[in-house]
């Protein structure tokens, strides 16, 4: 394995201190910056798995029958071992952020070094963060949105390229742009729920469930997606990016991450307890800002679970609330759209007060376990783009992709679109185009990439 | 119903039966159960007038549309929307027989590329819809995704103007040999087996079919060519003697843990539509005693 690439260095003009980068070195990694030790740390991890465009490199496209004789990366272990016994674990959103660099790399990789160790060092063999099998569930996931965002640069490496001298493949952009809103909504969902492990009084049962459950479906409609638009631009089922998206299909059942193990999940939706109803009554201006949104920052101290439940609850309320505020068009018909799920929001409650009980193999119950799911995603949505609104400069409080995610959750549910919306798709496609031309990766953070 | 109700074969994998015909809500749907209890995708043909009495007696049309009765009011014309109602409740009937549960208790949605989905039941039972002049034609899968085309067999294609878009170039220059009425035959076998493989996608029109190619094995079976994937069946019927009906299955293993009723489970039938003279309709129970969602339910508006 060779880099062909030098590790990033702090700020041009920054004080460089060995492991430890300045402030300022954090906020050029990511929109959403995390604590200086843990970009650092991510981009360490990055450098140590190599060249992802090296065919020499073993981390790469490696057997899967010769992942247990790939060596561990230098420091990885210690992400998942808490400060008090020697290593980095403050929380799941940040343990998360630190492995992506091993998450976009290959599904397989990061479930062998991502997942499993902590469902080993939860059976007493090792050291384990707290609620290492939740975290285990919601890292799972949080692995096959990053490696499925590897695959929707690639693609939009290929439609930008192509685009600029062939303009029939510029139909390609809006394609491009619902998948990189669909994984963001995605990953709103899973930073969300690793945010609310960190509560305290226990976890918000729906919201991993949903993680579980949705997860894997919107990013199967991504993959597909995905799919025709690299065989209509050339890239056949034999080139390389076709190739990583079959890869992804054949880990799925290893990692957890089929349809098996969502019905485990769905089932989970329609009896946990954090339903609205359980919730506290809506306080105004509950949502908005509420810490459980807040990505990259601390969640702070003695948040209790319902908290969550209730950010949660209040978010798409809150949101349709927005209709009766002036603002540009995307952000007027973020609210409408808001305001037609709440609408759906309200007809859940009795079904699921009455399904709690009931059997969940019925096909009615497991539908209302579907339109939870999709609720609680528009939810986690709208929240993190409202509090995102508060750091200058960060796309995830734009309100297009926001708009584009609920737009499509709203379609999968069956509910029709409010009349007259704004398109927001060549807006969220120049954001990602830009992105992949500078390096940054297609998460929430806006994650700068080593390679 | 008559498996050989105007039924031919044109082409066919082994695994797949030929369609089969039912008449009505009342089926009878055990041959549906029994091909998909063998592992196979089945098929159901019917016309919309045969359903269309009992589309428009069923007191529980509203509830079986679910959310896609805002659609069926704004189709313009009657016919339109009789069509409309007619393949949703085949659709509805034909997936409810084969899991044995009311129909009522699905919920029928569409991902945003537009492909149905039985919400909430994901791999486990896929379902394809096609429908051309009165023939109404539904695929349904246990075992990977399905994917139904049909056409009539009167309709009129131009090879000059579809040869590109319809075509590879192997695949046109076969066809230009032959004589005029065979090419059109051909053209359109072709035409629905694609359609029928990209419903089966997910992709749909969105794929472009003069990229996707077809030939024969050394059995004579039709199989996709070229560096397309493989563990996909095809088969053509003539149905009901004036239509080509294609179909696509790709074969997966059926989700563990998701296995079809028991066939030694006590049996459901959808429940016949029944107006206000027959106090039976309401005698379906729901699968397992659960409520089904209620009048104020979402899924039944």
């Amino acid at each position: 394995m060779t880099l062909t690439r030098p590790a990033p260095v702090a700020a041009p003009g920054s004080p460089s201190v060995p492991g430890r980068p300045p402030r300022a070195a954090s906020r050029a990694y990511a929109e959403l910056p995390p604590t200086a030790d843990a970009a650092a740390r991510a981009l360490r991890l990055d450098a140590l798995l190599g060249d992802p465009d090296d065919a020499d490199n073993p981390y790469c496209r490696a057997d899967r029958g010769a992942l247990d004789d790939l060596p561990v990366p230098d420091g990885l272990r210690e992400e998942f071992v808490p400060p008090a016994a020697g290593g980095h674990f403050t929380s799941g959103e940040e343990l998360a952020r630190a492995l992506r660099p091993l998450f976009r790399r290959d599904l397989a990789l990061g479930q062998a070094w991502g997942v499993r160790p902590l469902l080993v060092a939860d059976d007493g063999s090792g050291c384990a963060p707290p609620r290492a099998v939740e975290l285990a569930a919601l890292l799972a996931p949080a692995a096959l949105t990053a490696v499925t965002g590897g695959v929707l640069r690639e693609a939009v490496r290929v439609v930008d390229a192509r685009g600029r001298h062939e303009p029939a493949v510029r139909q390609w952009h809006g394609t491009l742009a619902e998948c990189f809103a669909d994984l963001l909504a995605c990953e709103s969902l899973v930073a969300v729920a690793l945010r609310s492990l960190d509560a305290s009084g226990g976890t918000a049962p729906a919201l991993t469930a949903a993680v579980g459950y949705a997860v894997p479906q919107l990013v199967a409609d991504v993959r597909s997606a995905l799919d025709l638009v690299l065989h209509e631009t050339g890239c056949g089922p034999a080139s390389p990016q076709a190739r990583a998206l079959a890869r992804i299909a054949d880990d799925l059942t290893p990692a957890g991450l089929d349809w098996v193990a969502a019905t485990v999940d769905q089932a989970r939706l329609v009896r946990a307890r954090d339903t609205p109803e359980d919730a506290p009554p809506l306080r105004a201006g509950s949502a908005p800002g509420h810490p459980l949104f807040r990505l990259g920052r601390p969640l702070g101290e003695g948040l209790p679970a319902s908290g969550c439940a209730e950010a949660l609850a209040a978010a798409l309320p809150e949101a349709a609330a927005g209709i009766h505020v002036a603002g540009p068009p995307a952000q007027v018909a973020l609210a409408r759209t808001a305001r037609r799920l709440n609408t759906e929001l309200r007809t859940l409650r009795i079904p699921l007060l009455r399904a709690a009980h009931a059997d969940p193999a019925d096909p009615a119950v497991r539908a209302l376990a579907d339109r939870r799911a999709l609720l609680l995603l528009a939810a986690a949505v709208l929240g993190v783009r409202e509090a995102a609104t508060a750091v200058p400069g960060a796309y995830l409080g734009a309100p297009d992709w926001a708009l584009l995610a609920l737009a499509r959750a709203t379609q999968r549910l069956g509910v029709p679109l409010p009349p007259g919306l704004t398109d927001p798709r060549d807006d969220v496609w120049a954001v990602v185009a830009h992105r992949v031309r500078h390096h940054v990766d297609v998460d929430v953070y806006a994650t700068r990439m080593l390679w | 119903m008559n498996r050989d109700d105007g039924v031919q074969t044109v082409d066919a994998a082994p695994e797949f039966p030929a369609p089969l015909h039912v008449a009505g809500p009342d089926g009878p749907w055990e041959p549906v159960r029994e091909v998909l209890e063998s592992g196979r995708p089945v098929l159901v043909h019917t016309t919309w007038g045969e359903w269309l009495t009992a589309a428009l007696l069923d007191p529980e049309l509203r509830l079986v549309l679910g959310r896609e009765r805002q659609r069926y009011l704004h189709t313009p014309t009657p016919a339109g929307r009789f069509r409309f109602a007619v393949s949703r409740m085949v659709m509805r009937y034909t997936a409810a027989a084969v899991l044995q549960v009311p129909p009522r208790s699905l919920d029928l949605a569409h991902s945003p590329g537009g492909r149905p989905r039985l919400r909430g039941l994901g791999e486990e039972l896929d379902v394809s819809l096609a429908h051309t002049d009165d023939l109404i034609l539904v695929g349904v899968s246990a075992t990977g995704p399905v994917g139904v085309d049909v056409e009539p067999l009167s309709r009129p294609v131009s090879f000059e103007l579809l040869r590109d878009h319809v075509c590879t170039p192997e695949e046109g220059e076969a066809l230009a040999v032959l004589p005029e009425a065979e090419r059109a035959l051909r053209l359109l076998n072709l035409w629905t087996l694609k359609e029928a493989y990209t419903k089966a996608l997910g992709h749909g029109l969105r794929r472009r079919f003069a990229t996707i190619a077809f030939g024969r094995d050394e059995r004579g079976r039709t199989v996709l060519t070229g560096d397309e994937p493989g563990d996909w069946d095809f088969a053509t019927h003539v149905v009901q003697g004036r239509y080509l009906a294609s179909v696509a299955h790709h074969r997966a293993p059926r989700a563990a843990g998701a296995p079809l009723p028991d066939p030694g489970a006590p049996d459901w039938h959808p429940a016949p539509p029944t107006g206000p003279g027959n106090p039976d309709h309401h005698a379906a129970p729901s699968a397992g005693g659960a409520p089904g969602p209620g009048p104020e339910s979402p899924g039944a508006r």
